[in-house]
């Protein structure tokens, strides 16, 4: 092959501009979020079987038994609904139990300004509250509404999973509590565990909230009508919150 | 269908009012320091009035700024991790970095203004400049 010496210094030029950086990717300077601590030999989901959801609330008091919340904050919920369909006047309940949905790609982890949240190898979405400057660009990029401020730490909050929980063997707090046994914990990495075998035998009913938005939630919904997959501003009448009086 | 709430939690109010502040100020700020810029290339027999002007208006609402920006952290003494870890692929960082260029150059500017230190060339660079990461800031 004809190669002139102008081609020669051309394409040397590329060469070492292209090895200068290899130090760079080796010093492992990344360009977006990384997945960092947990193990990637899990994957981490939740399914709620809807049919079973009584809505007691006993999820949501012990979650915010377990991990100490403020009063009036809270990692999850039930949100309870009254539907009446147009020509009917029977009312019927809708229970729609709300938590971090834990996505893989998590709107809230790249806006964090000091990558103080993250998302660990097994998928579970956490929080360095010690890093964190509490400036809530996260709680404002959450679709779910699962993350608002702790105004006893001053720094973002949400569900973990009980990751602390989890590590020791145990369940969830709001898994353990659960009475009708709607909330199940799994590895979506082993086709053994009950929320791989359940999330295969209801393929076609399985819902999460907002898909749309392309966040691919890891809360699964079993039982969901399609009336509630999507935000309902706009279309429910609001509800009557009271607020308990605390001071922070 | 008809749904009515029975119990949803409404989503508490996380951005307070020192972020209206900011964009307030700062808008005021950059737009000032861009009349400011102008004001000092295009050559006008009112120029040196306008960039006075100018230049106390972005001066004194470019101090202001981030103070209301640092105040609506709420932890407000963790300013400094914006620094310890960078994080270029998140907005805010980069107003950071360049929130106290601005606030500087402006100073900078402003004191060589008043002062009648630094000749045209260098008041010019600095305009530029401040014009530049007050662009920044605006996008």
């Amino acid at each position: 092959m004809d190669i002139s010496k102008r081609q020669f210094l051309q394409q040397m030029g590329v060469v070492t501009a292209g090895a200068a950086l290899v130090p760079l990717a080796e010093a492992g300077i990344a360009f977006g979020p990384e997945r960092h601590e947990g193990s990637d030999q899990h994957r981490y989901a939740m399914l709620i079987d809807l049919r079973r959801c009584i809505g007691c609330q006993s999820c949501t008091v012990s979650c915010t038994i377990e991990n100490q919340t403020p009063q009036g904050a809270f990692r999850t919920t039930v949100n309870q609904y009254q539907v009446r369909l147009a020509d009917r006047d029977d009312v019927t309940n809708v229970l729609l139990p709300r938590l971090c949905n834990h996505c893989d790609n998590p709107p809230c982890v790249p806006v964090c300004p000091v990558q103080a949240t993250f998302q660990r190898k097994d998928g579970i979405v956490v929080i360095d509250n010690t890093r964190c400057v509490g400036c809530a660009y996260c709680v404002q990029a959450c679709p779910y509404d699962a993350r608002f401020i702790n105004h006893a730490t001053q720094t973002a909050d949400k569900c973990t999973f009980c990751a602390h929980r989890l590590e020791a063997g145990l369940l969830p707090a709001c898994v353990e509590s659960c009475v009708g046994g709607a909330r199940i914990i799994g590895d979506l990495k082993d086709p053994g565990s009950t929320l791989s075998r359940m999330l295969a035998t209801h393929r076609d009913d399985i819902k999460v909230l907002k898909p749309e938005n392309n966040t691919r939630p890891h809360v699964f919904y079993l039982g969901l009508d399609e009336a509630f997959v999507s935000p309902l501003q706009g279309r429910a009448r609001p509800a009557l919150w009271q607020e308990v009086e605390y001071g922070h | 269908m008809v749904i009515n709430e029975m119990l949803a939690q409404p989503q508490a109010i996380t951005w307070l009012p020192w972020a209206v502040q900011y964009f307030f100020f700062i808008g005021i700020a950059a737009c000032a320091a861009l009349l400011a810029c102008a004001a000092r290339w295009l050559r006008h027999r009112h120029g040196e009035q306008c960039e006075r002007v100018c230049l106390f208006i972005a001066l004194t609402c470019g101090i202001t700024a981030p103070l209301a920006l640092t105040a609506d952290l709420h932890q407000t003494a963790r300013f400094w991790h914006f620094y310890a870890w960078p994080t270029p692929w998140s907005w805010m960082p980069w107003g950071a970095l360049f929130l106290p260029l601005f606030t500087l150059l402006l100073g900078l500017w402003f004191l060589l203004f008043h002062l009648r230190r630094g000749d045209t060339r260098l008041l010019r660079a600095l305009a530029l400049a401040t014009a530049l990461t007050a662009i920044g800031l605006l996008l």
